[in-house]
C-alpha cells in the first residue's frame, strides 16, 4: 500500500504515523484539535447516510463505533493579497415606449407599452483583496475537490503544534508539495476574485463579456494540520471502498455515496406510469367532453 | 481589574481604589453589579487628558439646550449633571488601498455609464469604541482625538472613572477596517460624482491601539425617556439629543390649525359673499 494514503483504509489504522517522522521533512506550525467526539461524529455520518433516498439499502445502514478514526489531516493556509485587472461590458437598463396595434372588441386600436432595452458600455477597471486562511489540501488522499467540501475550517482555533496535541490520533505527513499546493492556491484565489467580481463589484443592471486575470502575492503560508473523521467501508461486489469524511469541527458530511441503479429505475418507472395515467385521465376526460358535447 | 457593570445598559466602569460610583454615568441606572476585567482583552495603556474643564461643558449644554425652539424651556435653566469619563477605544491608522467600480450621469439613452478607479490614500485616525455603552455613531459624531496628546496611563492616578475595554484586538481591527472603509466610500464617491459605488481594498501597515479618550457625559431623564450629553474632552464638541416640548408641539398644532380655519372660512365667506352678490 502507498504510504501516502490517507489513513482511513487500514495500514495508518493499525498503526498511527508518528508525527515525528512528518517533522523531519516540513515543519507543522500548528494544530486545531477535534471539537466533535466520535459519537457526535458517527450520527452525522448516520444522518447523512440515513438521509440518502437514493443509496443501496445497506448503504444507508452503514456505521457504527469504531469505524470513524480521527485522522489530523495537513492544509496549507495561506494568506494572499490579490489584484485583478478586468475588461467586460456593463449593461444598463433603459425603457422605449413601443406603439403597438391590437384588436379589442372587433376594433383595431392603438396602444403604447414600455419595452426594456440594455445599454452595453465597455467598462476596464480593478478589484484588489486580501484573503486569509485560504486553505489547500496538502494530503494527496484527500483530493482538493473533496477538501473544498468539507470547508469551512476554523482554522483560529488552532493551536501552535505540541506533540501532546497530536497523541492518540493519526497524523498524516504533508505529500503534496508547497509548489504544487501553491499553484493551485493561486488558481483558487483568481476563480474567487472573479466570483467575487461578477457577484458584487460590477455597475448597473447586467454584464456580458467578463474577463479578468489575478496577481496574487501569497502573503504568509502555514502548515496547519486539520482535524477530520475518517470512515472507509468495503462494499460488497466492488473493488474500491466507500470513503465517507466527518469535519471534526463542524461535523460537515462529504463522501462519494453510490446510487442504486435497481431505485432509479423504480423511480423511473412510477414517474413513467404517472405520467401514463395523468395523459389517459385527460385523454378520456377530452373524450367525454366531446361526447357530452355531441 | 474590577468594576462596576450597569444592569441597565452594559457599560462596566472603573474608578481609583476607595472612589464610589452611585449611578451609571451611561444611563443613570442605580442597579450596578461588581465585575472584573476579562483577561484577553488589552487594557489601554494611554490616555489624552482633559482640555476642557466642567464650566465649558456646562456651557456647551447651556449652547445646545437653547440650539432649537423646540426643546422645553426648562432644559436651558436647568443644570445637567456632567462627570468626567475616560472612554476605551481603538485607534487605527494605516494606508488604504481602493479598487472601486460606479456609474455616473451620461447623455445615452440609458442615462448612465460605468466607470471605474483605484486611488491609495492614508488614513489618519479611526476611532472605534470599545465600549459597550457606546454607540459607534456617537463617537464618529464626536470628532477626532488629538492623538499626539496622549500620555502614558496609570490605573491608579486616572483624573476621571475609566470604562474598562471590552473589544479584543481582533474585533476591534474588523470593526476598524470596516469603518475605514466606510469612510472611504464616500469621499470617492462624492469626489467622482457617481450614483452609486461599489468597492473592494487592500489594507497596508494597519495600526491600532487602545486608547482612553476624554469625554464629559450626563444622562437625564425627561418624561421617564433618558437622554444622553456627550461632550468632547478636548474640543468641547457636543453630542446629544434632547426632548421636544410637548407644549410647544401642540400650540403649534393649534396656531397651524386656527390660521387654516381662518383661511378656510376667508375664502368660504367670500364664496358667500360672491354668491350673494350674484344673486
Amino acid at each position: 500500500m502507498d504510504a501516502s494514503q490517507l489513513a482511513a483504509t487500514c495500514a495508518f489504522c493499525d498503526s498511527p504515523l508518528e508525527l515525528a517522522a512528518a517533522e523531519a521533512e516540513e515543519p507543522v506550525d500548528a494544530v486545531a484539535p477535534f471539537q466533535l467526539t466520535e459519537a457526535q461524529a458517527l450520527q452525522r455520518l448516520r444522518d447523512h447516510l440515513g438521509s440518502q433516498w437514493l443509496a443501496p439499502g445497506y448503504v444507508r445502514k452503514l456505521g457504527r463505533p469504531g469505524e470513524l478514526k480521527p485522522v489530523l489531516v495537513p492544509f496549507y493556509v495561506y494568506d494572499a493579497t490579490a489584484r485583478t485587472d478586468f475588461s467586460c461590458q456593463v449593461g444598463c437598463y433603459w425603457y422605449r415606449t413601443e406603439t403597438y396595434t391590437t384588436f379589442e372588441n372587433g376594433k383595431a386600436v392603438t396602444r403604447t407599452r414600455q419595452v426594456r432595452e440594455t445599454e452595453y458600455t465597455p467598462l476596464s477597471g480593478t478589484h484588489g483583496r486580501t484573503w486569509t486562511n485560504h486553505l489547500v489540501s496538502a494530503s494527496k488522499g484527500l483530493p482538493e475537490t473533496e477538501a473544498n467540501q468539507l470547508e469551512p475550517f476554523d482554522v483560529g482555533a488552532a493551536l501552535p503544534y505540541d506533540a501532546t496535541l497530536v497523541a492518540g490520533l493519526i497524523a498524516e505527513r504533508p505529500t503534496v508539495d508547497h509548489g504544487e499546493a501553491e499553484h493551485t492556491a493561486r488558481q483558487e484565489l483568481a476563480q474567487r476574485e472573479q466570483q467575487a467580481i461578477a457577484g458584487g463589484h460590477l455597475p448597473g443592471d447586467t454584464y456580458r463579456n467578463l474577463q479578468s486575470s489575478t496577481r496574487s502575492q501569497i502573503d504568509a503560508v502555514r502548515l496547519v494540520m486539520l482535524p477530520v473523521w475518517i470512515a472507509a467501508f468495503k462494499l460488497p461486489g466492488k473493488g474500491e471502498a466507500l470513503r465517507m469524511l466527518v469535519n471534526g469541527q463542524t461535523g460537515e458530511v462529504v463522501g462519494a455515496v453510490p446510487t442504486s441503479w435497481a431505485k432509479v429505475g423504480v423511480l423511473i418507472a412510477v414517474g413513467l406510469f404517472a405520467l401514463l395515467g395523468f395523459f389517459l385521465c385527460f385523454s378520456g376526460c377530452g373524450g367525454l367532453v366531446a361526447l357530452v358535447e355531441g | 481589574m474590577r468594576a462596576i457593570r450597569c444592569d441597565g445598559c452594559g457599560g462596566a466602569v472603573a474608578a481609583r481604589p476607595g472612589e464610589r460610583l452611585p449611578a451609571c454615568l451611561f444611563c443613570g441606572e442605580t442597579a450596578l453589579t461588581e465585575v472584573e476585567a476579562a483577561e484577553h482583552i488589552e487594557q489601554p495603556q494611554l490616555f489624552a487628558p482633559f482640555l476642557v474643564d466642567e464650566d465649558a461643558a456646562q456651557a456647551a449644554f447651556a449652547k445646545f439646550a437653547r440650539s432649537s425652539w423646540w426643546y422645553p424651556s426648562d432644559l436651558a435653566s436647568s443644570r445637567l449633571d456632567l462627570k468626567r469619563l475616560l472612554l476605551p477605544a481603538w485607534a487605527f491608522s494605516g494606508r488604504i488601498e481602493l479598487h472601486w467600480t460606479g456609474l455616473v450621469s451620461a447623455s445615452n439613452r440609458a442615462g448612465k455609464r460605468p466607470v471605474a478607479g483605484h486611488d491609495t490614500v492614508d488614513v489618519d485616525q479611526v476611532l472605534v469604541p470599545a465600549s459597550r455603552s457606546l454607540r459607534i455613531a456617537e463617537l464618529h459624531q464626536l470628532g477626532a482625538f488629538d492623538e499626539t496628546a496622549l500620555v502614558d496611563f496609570e490605573p491608579e492616578q486616572s483624573p476621571a472613572p475609566f470604562e474598562l475595554s471590552e473589544l479584543s484586538r481582533s474585533a476591534a481591527t474588523e470593526r476598524g477596517l470596516g469603518a475605514m472603509e466606510d469612510s472611504q466610500r464616500q469621499i470617492v464617491q462624492q469626489r467622482n460624482q457617481l450614483l452609486s459605488i461599489r468597492l473592494s481594498t487592500i489594507l497596508h501597515q494597519i495600526t491600532g491601539k487602545p486608547v482612553l479618550v476624554p469625554i464629559w457625559i450626563g444622562a437625564y431623564r425627561y418624561n421617564d425617556v433618558v437622554y444622553r450629553i456627550l461632550v468632547h474632552g478636548q474640543t468641547g464638541r457636543l453630542v446629544g439629543r434632547a426632548p421636544k416640548s410637548l407644549w410647544k408641539i401642540l400650540f403649534v398644532i393649534t396656531v397651524v390649525i386656527g390660521v387654516a380655519a381662518a383661511i378656510a372660512m376667508c375664502l368660504l365667506g367670500g364664496g358667500g359673499l360672491a354668491a350673494l352678490l350674484n344673486a
